[in-house]
C-alpha cells in the first residue's frame, strides 16, 4: 500500500484553508472580552447573593481573583454551624482557606497562592493541613496549621492523606503534572516522557522521615503508567485506598485497596499479595462502569464515584456519587451527578455525618439520608475539618 | 498586559492551520469554526500568559481540540446549527480523496483520530504528540497503530491507508 495518505491529508486540507475565510482577530478578541465580562459579572451576582444572607461581604465563588487580602473575609469561626464540620479548600486561583460551612464564605486564608488541586487533607485532631504546592517545576507537599502561620515542607509528592492516628502521611509521587496547564507549556518545565517506574504511592512516618515506597508491579507496561487520583486511609490505619486512572483510551480506572503490611505494589499483581480491586457491583450497566475516585467513610465503607461507562469514544451515561461496602455492594446512593463533570475531592467528615465532594469545581455537601446541595463554587479540592 | 498587536499577528499567522486540523478532527466546518473562535478567545482572555508559552498555537491547538470533544457543546452547538442552517453543509469542491479521508477519519476513536492527525497533518513526532496530549509515547504509538488499523476498512478502495512508523507498537498488544 502507498504512503498516499499523509500527502493527501495535507494537500486536502491545503485546499480547504485556501477555501476558508475566518474572521479577523478583532472577532476572537471581541468574543473573549465578552467571557472576562460574563465571568466577571456571574461572579459579583454569586457573591452579592450569598452575602446577602451570609452577612458581609462574601466571595463565593472562586473562579475569579478575590477581594484584596484583609477584605471581604468574615472572621467567622471555622465551624460556624453546630454539628457541620468547617471546610478546608483550594481556590481556583491557588489559595489554601477554610471556608465557613453554612455560606460558603471564606473565613480565613492559610496560604495566598501556588497551591495545587487534586486533594488536601487534615490531621485527625483537625489542627494541620497537608496540601501539594507547585515549586518550580515540581510538586512538594507541605503543612500548614490551621491557626495560622508559615508553611512547612516535608517532602516531594502530590495527594496528601493523613493516616487515622495522624503519624503517617500517603501520598503519590510521581513526573511534575504542572496543575491546570500542561507543563509542556510551562517556561522551563518540559521533561522526559514519564514511565511506569516514575508513579509510586508512599507512606512517610512523620515523626522520623522514613518512607516506604510502593511502585507499579513489575509486569506492568512501562510506556502505560498508572497515575494516581486519590488516596484515603482505612479507619483502622492498616489499608490504604488508591484511585488509579485511565491508562489509556478511557480504560484502566481501579480502585484498589492496599494491605500495607503485605502489598509491594500500588496495583494488584499476580506475583504478590495485598493488593485487589474494588468490583463495581451494583447496576445494570456494573461491567461497564468504573470508580472515577473512591474514600474510605469512619465506619469503613467506601464513598465513591461510579461512571458508566468505560472505553472510547469518550461518553458518559451516568455519573452516580454512592457508599458501597468493601465488596462494592450499594450501601445507598447519595446523589446523580453531572454527566461530563469530574466528580473530585470526596470526603466523609470524621463523625461519619457528612459528606462533601467536588463536582467540577462545584462543592456539594449532603448530610446523611438528604439530598445534596451546592455550597460555593470555584474550587480545586476540599476536605473537611 | 495584553498586547492586541502581537495576538493579531499570532491568530492571521496560524487560524488557518488550526481551522484546517480541526476540521479533520470533527468534519465539520461550522464545528472546527466555532471551536477554533472559541479557542482563539480563550487564547485572548489569557493573554499575557499564553503568548509567553513556548508553542502558543500548540495551547490554541490543544484548547480547540478539547471544545471539540465536549458533548454537551457538540449537541448544542449541532441544535444551534440546525436551527440556523439546516443540515450540515456538502463538502463540494474538496478532492474525493479527501473526503474519503475526512469521512474515514470520523469513524475511528478521537484519540486515534487525534494523534493520527497531528502526526500525519500538523507533522508531529511521537515525541511531541506525547508532550502536547500529555499522553507516553508508547500510548501515542499504540492510537497511532490501532487508528491505522480501524481506517483499513474505510480507506482501502482509495489505497490510502497510512503506512505504519518506525517503532510502532502491534495493536494486538
Amino acid at each position: 500500500m502507498r504512503d498516499d495518505f499523509g500527502a493527501k491529508l495535507q494537500s486536502g486540507s491545503a485546499a480547504f484553508v485556501a477555501a476558508i475565510s475566518p474572521p479577523g482577530p478583532e472577532a476572537a478578541r471581541i468574543r473573549g472580552d465578552k467571557r472576562r465580562r460574563r465571568k466577571a459579572i456571574t461572579s459579583a451576582v454569586l457573591a452579592l447573593a450569598i452575602g446577602a444572607g451570609g452577612g458581609g461581604v462574601a466571595f463565593t465563588s472562586f473562579d475569579q481573583p478575590g477581594p484584596a487580602s484583609g477584605t471581604g473575609v468574615t472572621t467567622a469561626p471555622a465551624s460556624a454551624a453546630p454539628g457541620r464540620p468547617g471546610i478546608v479548600a483550594v481556590t481556583a486561583k491557588g489559595a489554601l482557606v477554610v471556608l465557613d460551612p453554612v455560606t460558603g464564605e471564606a473565613t480565613k486564608i492559610l496560604v495566598g497562592g501556588g497551591v495545587a488541586g487534586g486533594a488536601v487533607a487534615v490531621s485527625p485532631d483537625g489542627s494541620t493541613v497537608y496540601f501539594a504546592a507547585r515549586v518550580g517545576c515540581r510538586d512538594e507537599i507541605e503543612s500548614v496549621p490551621v491557626a495560622g502561620g508559615r508553611p512547612t515542607e516535608i517532602t516531594a509528592g502530590v495527594l496528601p492523606s493523613v493516616s487515622p492516628d495522624g503519624a503517617k502521611l500517603a501520598f503519590a509521587r510521581e513526573p511534575f503534572s504542572g496543575g491546570s496547564s500542561n507543563p509542556a507549556f510551562l517556561p522551563g518545565c518540559a521533561q522526559a516522557t514519564p514511565t511506569s517506574s516514575d508513579f509510586t504511592v508512599v507512606v512517610r512516618d512523620l515523626a522520623g522521615g522514613h518512607e516506604t515506597v510502593y511502585p507499579a508491579p513489575p509486569g506492568a507496561d512501562a510506556a502505560l503508567p498508572v497515575a494516581i487520583s486519590r488516596l484515603s486511609w482505612a479507619p483502622g490505619g492498616q489499608q490504604l485506598l488508591v484511585s488509579a486512572g485511565p491508562v489509556q483510551d478511557n480504560e484502566g480506572w481501579d480502585l484498589v485497596v492496599m494491605d500495607l503490611a503485605a502489598a509491594r505494589y500500588y496495583l494488584p499483581s499476580v506475583t504478590s499479595a495485598g493488593t485487589s480491586s474494588v468490583p463495581v457491583a451494583a447496576g445494570p450497566a456494573a461491567a461497564r462502569s468504573y470508580y472515577r475516585e473512591g474514600v474510605f467513610a469512619p465506619d469503613g465503607e467506601l464513598f465513591v464515584n461510579v461512571v458508566c461507562c468505560s472505553g472510547e469514544p469518550v461518553r458518559q451515561t451516568s455519573s452516580l456519587l454512592r457508599e458501597v461496602g468493601p465488596a462494592g455492594q450499594l450501601v445507598r446512593q447519595v446523589a446523580i451527578g453531572y454527566t461530563g463533570r469530574d466528580h473530585t475531592s470526596l470526603d466523609a467528615d470524621p463523625a461519619g455525618g457528612w459528606l462533601l465532594y467536588l463536582s467540577g469545581s462545584d462543592l456539594f455537601l449532603a448530610q446523611a439520608g438528604k439530598a445534596a446541595f451546592t455550597l460555593t463554587s470555584g474550587l480545586l479540592a476540599a476536605a473537611w475539618l | 498586559m495584553r498586547d492586541p498587536g502581537t495576538f493579531d499577528e499570532f491568530y492571521s499567522g496560524s487560524v488557518r492551520r488550526v481551522t484546517g486540523l480541526l476540521y479533520a478532527m470533527t468534519g465539520s466546518r461550522a464545528e472546527a469554526e466555532d471551536c477554533v473562535q472559541e479557542a482563539y478567545a480563550r487564547a485572548w482572555q489569557r493573554w499575557d500568559k499564553v503568548s509567553e508559552y513556548g508553542d502558543p498555537e500548540a495551547w490554541v491547538r490543544t484548547v480547540a481540540y478539547r471544545v471539540s470533544i465536549s458533548a454537551w457543546r457538540k449537541t448544542a452547538n449541532m441544535r444551534t446549527a440546525h436551527r440556523r442552517h439546516g443540515a450540515p453543509e456538502d463538502p463540494h469542491g474538496m478532492s474525493p480523496d479527501y473526503v474519503a479521508i475526512i469521512a474515514a477519519l470520523r469513524k475511528i476513536p478521537v484519540r486515534q483520530r487525534q494523534a493520527i492527525v497531528l502526526h500525519h497533518l500538523v507533522g508531529l513526532s511521537v515525541e511531541e504528540i506525547a508532550r502536547e496530549t500529555g499522553a507516553p509515547p508508547g500510548t501515542v504509538k499504540a492510537r497511532l497503530s490501532r487508528g491505522r488499523q480501524a481506517l483499513v476498512p474505510y480507506l482501502t478502495e482509495t489505497d490510502l491507508v497510512p503506512s505504519a512508523i518506525p517503532g510502532e507498537v502491534s495493536c494486538d498488544a
